[in-house]
């Protein structure tokens, strides 16, 4: 097989080994495999990545394996990513990654899944694996239990999901800048007293014709807005959302209210909502009825959490809704040249043989960040992921996006053309559970290390 | 020649349907391809597609790839992508919302300019208003609806229930009728000036879409 050409002393040996045992593995495309020639001495540019990937000590852009989520499952490669990651995200003691590091095992929970790329989800530690869960809850205790709340090491607790569902709206609060209780209490009513007043008004004459069509836009969409959760139609939650996006796209007028926002903001309504039920935290849905007997003062701080939770979170992505939404075409732009890169064959059906443009699926992805693709709680998880990411989540964004597709590669390249696109809009995640969407933030942060650190391994030195 | 077009088994049309935001474009595709109704769709975000197979005579099967294009403008040229080899076009309005009839207008124009036959024609369009059923829903005289589709250029006009399943069939029928005219036209060469009097021919297309839907009012008043 091409791909052993690679082969070479210290890391790559690694990867050939795997290879070898790998099944269904695809030659290397033309021009990756040009890149064999100068197997020796590793980029200035790779150094850092010496521990990250195998290839990492590869000399120029194009050895970027097309394979690499075969090729991972070595239990020794498996603790590395964490020495690497910038910032201070999972940076925890060495105890953990080294006990992580063979957990593997008990890190098949979803053993149903046969796509060999899921391997590459077990280079990162088992954060469902009870041991790892324990270990973290431990570490959020103290951490919250502290005077003074050591927000770092918060985010490197709850990048792969916040261990206990009841810390869960108090960390996103903490996390998204609202940690004191003074604070707390200022923004709440500086919500309920000069927010809604100031902004808010019933009275269509008090609306300019701008305002009016953004508020007959939130009026259209409010109700249909996260329908396959019942607590959306309670007509209190209904108002909630309509006035949180009423107000955040008067004080955003470069983006304005732009469909798909309104899915953004149902994470942080239904942490907050879940806050005020007891045992809501504990279950995958909201009681109904529970949820309508909620009295005012609960809704007024669920919907101020909500709206200053959201608007902090989406600062980053003001360029994603302005005219022509430039981030999201970025970021598509961006997942087709990772896709490429990491899955040619899957790349190459979708482009030529299927004739899909990767903006006709993935916009909606960039768009709702992932919301429309699987059930809500499943995003709350994610969203736990990009809360302690920090603003710069949009970046990893894109990984998550490559892992999601590059899951399903095996079916989508037996598809022609618009079975293929139908496919891409509607892939089966129904059965899905939090232990996916743990593979797939696991899986996109091995690959942003990869990507991120060294720009060199993507052909176009613009992105 | 013409007879020889039609015994090909299969066609594949690429068809995009645009209009304002909620006026019910995803409904009446999803009525269209799996007769269904919901009024709880999702705002469509960026593009949805489906497939609707036709067998249109015994010669010859009509694939529809239908292209639902998400009525927010706020996509700016990013739509080029969406409306890209589209054959056929479909621009839907709320007859219960007034001011999505005005934007009729600019979402016609909006597709000629973004994509042509390839003799350079525009690519054949109906418009469609939609939600006959609701009680706030308003027909506007024949004459005016005439008028306007000759003046834009539409193939015909038609009043519609997605959750009625009232006249789709029938302007979806009209549609591929002109689309596969159109690709029998160009079949013939397309070097006769035929092809050039065909801006004069779709004010006449107008008229008979107004005449058709005559009869299809009467038949959503029935239902």
């Amino acid at each position: 097989m091409v791909f052993r050409k690679l082969s070479r002393p210290g890391s790559a040996r690694r990867v050939s080994d795997n290879v070898s045992d790998a099944s269904g593995i695809e030659p290397l495309p033309q021009s990756l495999s040009q890149a064999e020639t100068p197997p020796s001495s590793p980029s200035p540019a790779s150094p850092p990545l010496h521990n990250i990937h195998p290839f990492a000590s590869a000399s120029s852009s194009t050895t970027l394996p097309p394979v690499s989520h075969y090729g991972l499952s070595n239990a020794s490669d498996r603790a590395a990513p964490q020495h690497e990651r910038p910032g201070s995200h999972y940076q925890e003691p060495d105890d953990r990654r080294s006990r992580e590091g063979t957990g593997l095992p008990g890190d098949n929970v979803n053993g149903s899944n046969s796509n060999p790329m899921l391997s590459a989800a077990h280079h990162m530690p088992s954060h469902s694996s009870p041991s790892s869960k324990s270990v973290r809850l431990g570490k959020l205790d103290k951490l919250l239990s502290s005077n003074t709340i050591d927000v770092d090491a918060l985010r490197n607790v709850c990048w792969s999901g916040v261990p206990q569902n009841d810390s869960r709206p108090r960390v996103w609060r903490i996390l998204c800048g609202f940690a004191k209780a003074d604070s707390l209490q200022r923004k709440r009513s500086e919500y309920a007293q000069q927010l809604i007043p100031s902004y808010y008004h019933d009275d269509p004459t008090r609306r300019s014709s701008d305002e009016e069509k953004m508020w007959h836009q939130i009026s259209i969409d409010v109700p249909r807005t996260c329908t396959s959760e019942p607590v959306f139609r309670i007509p209190r939650v209904a108002l909630a959302l309509q006035r949180i996006l009423y107000i955040w796209a008067l004080k955003h007028p470069a983006s304005g209210y732009v469909q798909g926002i309104n899915d953004l903001v149902t994470p942080f309504i239904w942490v907050f909502v879940g806050e005020h039920i007891a045992g809501a935290s504990q279950s995958l849905s909201l009681d109904v009825e529970a949820v309508s007997t909620l009295s005012e003062q609960d809704w007024l701080e669920i919907e101020a959490d909500a709206y200053w939770c959201f608007t902090k979170f989406a600062d980053p992505l003001a360029e994603h809704y302005t005219f022509a939404q430039p981030g999201i075409q970025k970021m598509v732009y961006r997942l087709e040249e990772l896709v490429r890169r990491l899955d040619a064959k899957l790349h190459s059906h979708i482009i030529l043989e299927a004739n899909v443009q990767f903006l006709q699926f993935a916009f909606r992805w960039c768009n709702c960040l992932l919301l429309r693709e699987w059930s809500l709680p499943l995003s709350v998880r994610l969203f736990d992921t990009y809360i302690s990411e920090g603003p710069q989540f949009s970046v990893l964004h894109v990984y998550v996006c490559a892992a999601f597709l590059t899951r399903f590669s095996t079916t989508v390249i037996e598809k022609d053309s618009t079975e293929c696109v139908m496919y891409l809009q509607n892939l089966p995640t129904s059965e899905w559970t939090v232990s996916d969407i743990d593979m797939l933030t696991s899986q996109a942060y091995v690959w942003k290390c990869m990507f991120e650190d060294s720009p060199s391994h993507l052909s176009n030195p613009t992105l | 020649m013409a007879s020889s077009m039609n015994k090909r088994r299969e066609r594949l049309f690429k068809v995009i349907v645009t209009g304002d935001v909620a006026t019910g474009k995803s409904s009446i595709i999803k009525r269209y391809v799996h007769d269904v109704f919901s009024t709880h769709y999702k705002a469509t975000i960026g593009v949805d597609f489906s497939l609707k197979a036709l067998q249109w005579d015994d010669d010859m099967v009509v694939r529809l790839q239908l292209w639902d294009i998400a009525g927010q403008e706020r996509f700016g040229n990013m739509t080029r992508v969406f409306y890209k080899e589209a054959v056929g076009g479909v621009v839907v309005y709320d007859m219960s919302r007034n001011q999505t009839l005005d934007s009729v207008r600019r979402w016609k124009k909006d597709i000629d300019e973004k994509v042509l036959m390839n003799d350079g024609r525009p690519i054949p369009c109906i418009l469609i208003g939609n939600k006959s059923d609701l009680p706030a829903s308003v027909s506007r005289p024949a004459a005016e609806m005439d008028a306007l589709c000759q003046e834009l250029g539409f193939v015909g006009w038609f009043e519609t229930s997605a959750k009625n399943n009232s006249n789709i069939d029938t302007a979806m029928q009209t549609l591929v009728s002109r689309i596969l005219e159109r690709h029998a036209d160009a079949a013939q060469g397309g070097v006769k000036s035929g092809n050039v009097v065909s801006l004069g021919s779709s004010g006449q297309s107008g008229q008979q879409g107004g005449a058709q839907n005559k009869q299809s009012q009467k038949k959503s008043g029935c239902c």
